[in-house]
């Protein structure tokens, strides 16, 4: 968080286009994150996380600072990408393929430390484990990345998904419960230990 | 501890979320118990497969496409799937034909000496960003001599619940609109305003022949679907900013130099293509490229069996020349008139009666005789249509209007084409 977040939103609110977009880029890739691991697909990311500001935007003279920004930000996320869902079950098969389809050109976080061949093997990886995520149910999903890849807190997850801290226990718990299960169809990724530095 | 008890509790004990008295005993009964350790190391691999994802940052185009989907909410683009979804198009070609006419017949209204050009223009900005942007979020600005029916195709088109996802998403604009009227933070009372589904997402202002002297009871279209409810709120939630407004008020009185020039850009061009209705499609698709929007087609028939087809189309500034050179690869362009109408002084009019208008409003909310307070409810909605119009002139003037007749070779005759 931000400590002049607060003059940024009032800015925002009174109009401010370009407080707001400031605003955005202070928290565009967390949304962005979310968006990107919850859909598998950098293209309906992009989508769902534009549709997460143009909320943000619309709903924030309601924003009365009771809850943190982020986690206020986090819901909305979370609640869209349910929107998401439900709107992509009615129309499509999403197949496993289209949905980790990442366009050439995608950006990738660079590594230095590994060679071309290594990279090339470590986003295949990620590539397979994105796809694992993508098998589980939709709150499995959340929750997990919620948690595994943005770090929340039980609390904080609870207050994004509009849940108790009980349930957000139990639920990771059988989230990664399922996770492990969709990878050890996968042997090939227990055998891959360990570039795994962070 | 069983085992069960405490293969069950490892994903809270990997997060620290057991009770110390639970953390030490699940602690010792792992480091003997091969089963449950081969449990635990398999949660920590997998969890550690996640956490090995790393963050994704969105495109480098993301936040300017964002600013122009916000820019244009209030307008509606075209729908991928149904192109000509008219009462939507009508809506968004209309706020320009508004802008048009309110400046014409404004200008007809105001003698010059009774209002001086606004010359702070970053108060001014300011404060109409203000007023432009509950209007951009209530919803568009219709023409009043726009068709009953459109907006009651408007309103249903809002509230379809078709299986595609335009209707779903559709539905959701109209309730995060919707949701947006319902703002009580300015310690106004929202009155009671017609459920979110049902209101669309427009504002129907009183015809533009209202003198801003006299009242007038009859503004049609504020009765229509709750617009009643949506401009009393903006009302409300404008006194909520007193900040800038109160810096507009201080700045008339300053001359600062550097007027903010406004003018309304108006193009007509005739194409010439082989194919009117794969032209036409083409020229869709550019328009949803540059971020544009479409009226209608109105096929016409010229002759026994030449067609022309004209296009309304409005382009944002910034991709006026782009789309321009896209339009050249479909066909020939003949002769593109131009007009450029400077609306400023309209502008800079509106802005200051909107000022007038504000002390007045606060004047009269001091009273509370009941005729001060009929008075307040008719200046109030003076406020709405004032801020309404700035905004579709503001919103005018950063967009090009276009009107693109395509024709085939036969058709494109000079004495032939009819062109509004």
């Amino acid at each position: 968080m931000y400590p002049d977040d607060r003059e940024l939103i009032d800015r925002s609110v009174a109009g401010d286009l370009e407080a707001f977009s400031e605003l955005v880029r202070r928290y565009e890739k967390k949304v962005f994150t979310v968006a990107f691991r919850f859909t598998g697909n950098y293209s309906d990311a992009c989508d769902l996380a534009q549709e997460v500001f143009i909320r943000v935007y619309q709903a924030l003279p309601r924003f009365r600072g009771e809850a943190s920004f982020t986690t206020w930000l986090y819901r909305i996320t979370a609640n869209l990408c349910r929107d998401e869902l439900r709107r992509q079950k009615r129309h499509k098969k999403t197949s496993l393929d289209e949905m980790v389809a990442n366009p050439a050109g995608t950006p990738h976080p660079v590594d230095e430390d590994l060679s071309p061949d290594d990279v090339l093997e470590r986003r295949e990886f990620q590539e397979m484990v994105q796809v694992c995520l993508n098998e589980l149910p939709e709150e499995y999903r959340l929750v997990l990345v919620m948690r595994e890849i943005q770090g929340l807190s039980y609390e904080e997850i609870a207050a994004a998904l509009d849940i108790s801290s009980g349930t957000v226990k139990s639920r990771l718990s059988r989230a990664r419960q399922a996770f492990r299960q969709k990878i050890s169809g996968r042997q090939e990724l227990f055998a891959f230990r360990p570039r795994l530095v962070k | 501890m069983r085992c069960q008890q405490i293969q069950e509790l490892l994903s809270a004990y990997l997060d620290g979320e057991v009770e110390p008295s639970q953390q030490s005993q699940i602690k010792v009964h792992l480091e003997t118990c091969p089963a449950c350790r081969g449990q635990w190391e398999d949660l920590v691999a997998s969890v550690a497969l996640l956490r090995g994802l790393p963050e994704v940052s969105p495109p480098a185009f993301f936040r300017e496409q964002l600013r122009l989907k916000l820019e244009s909410r209030s307008f509606s683009a075209p729908r991928r799937r149904s192109w000509f979804g008219w009462p939507r198009f009508i809506a968004a070609a209309a706020v320009l034909m508004v802008a048009l006419s309110v400046t014409t017949l404004w200008s007809g209204y105001i003698h010059p000496q009774d209002f001086l050009p606004w010359k702070n223009d970053r108060d001014s900005a300011q404060s109409i960003t203000v007023a432009g942007r509950s209007p951009e979020k209530e919803g568009s600005i219709v023409s009043p001599g726009l068709r009953q029916e459109s907006l009651k195709l408007e309103a249903r088109a809002s509230r379809e619940k078709d299986g595609r996802g335009d209707g779903d998403v559709g539905r959701q604009e109209v309730n995060a609109g919707g949701n947006s009227l319902l703002r009580e933070d300015t310690g106004k009372e929202a009155p009671s305003v017609t459920p979110p589904r049902a209101a669309p997402r427009l504002m129907a202002f009183s015809s533009p022949e209202m003198p801003s002297g006299e009242g007038d009871k009859s503004v049609p279209g504020t009765s229509r679907s709750g617009s009643n409810g949506e401009l009393r709120v903006m009302a409300g939630s404008q006194n909520a900013l007193p900040a800038p407004e109160g810096k507009m008020v201080q700045a008339s009185d300053a001359d600062l130099p550097g007027t903010d020039v406004k003018t309304v850009k108006e193009f007509i061009l005739i194409l010439e293509v082989p194919d009117i209705s794969k032209a036409r499609k083409d020229v869709l698709h550019l328009v949803q490229k540059y971020n544009g929007l479409t009226g209608p087609e109105e096929p016409e028939v010229v002759g026994q069996s030449s067609v022309q087809s004209t296009v309304m189309i409005i382009i944002p500034d910034e991709f006026w020349s782009k789309f321009q050179e896209d339009l050249k690869s479909l066909g020939q362009v003949k002769e593109p008139q131009t007009r450029s109408r400077d609306i400023t002084l309209e502008y800079n009019g509106l802005v200051k009666n909107l000022a007038l208008l504000k002390e007045k409003e606060k004047e009269l909310q001091s009273s509370t005789t009941g005729s001060d307070l009929q008075e307040l409810q008719r200046v109030q909605g003076e406020i709405n249509k004032t801020m309404g119009q700035l905004h579709a002139l503001s919103e005018a003037a950063r967009k090009t209007a276009v009107e693109l007749v395509l024709c085939t070779n036969s058709s494109c005759q000079q004495d032939q084409l009819q062109v509004k």
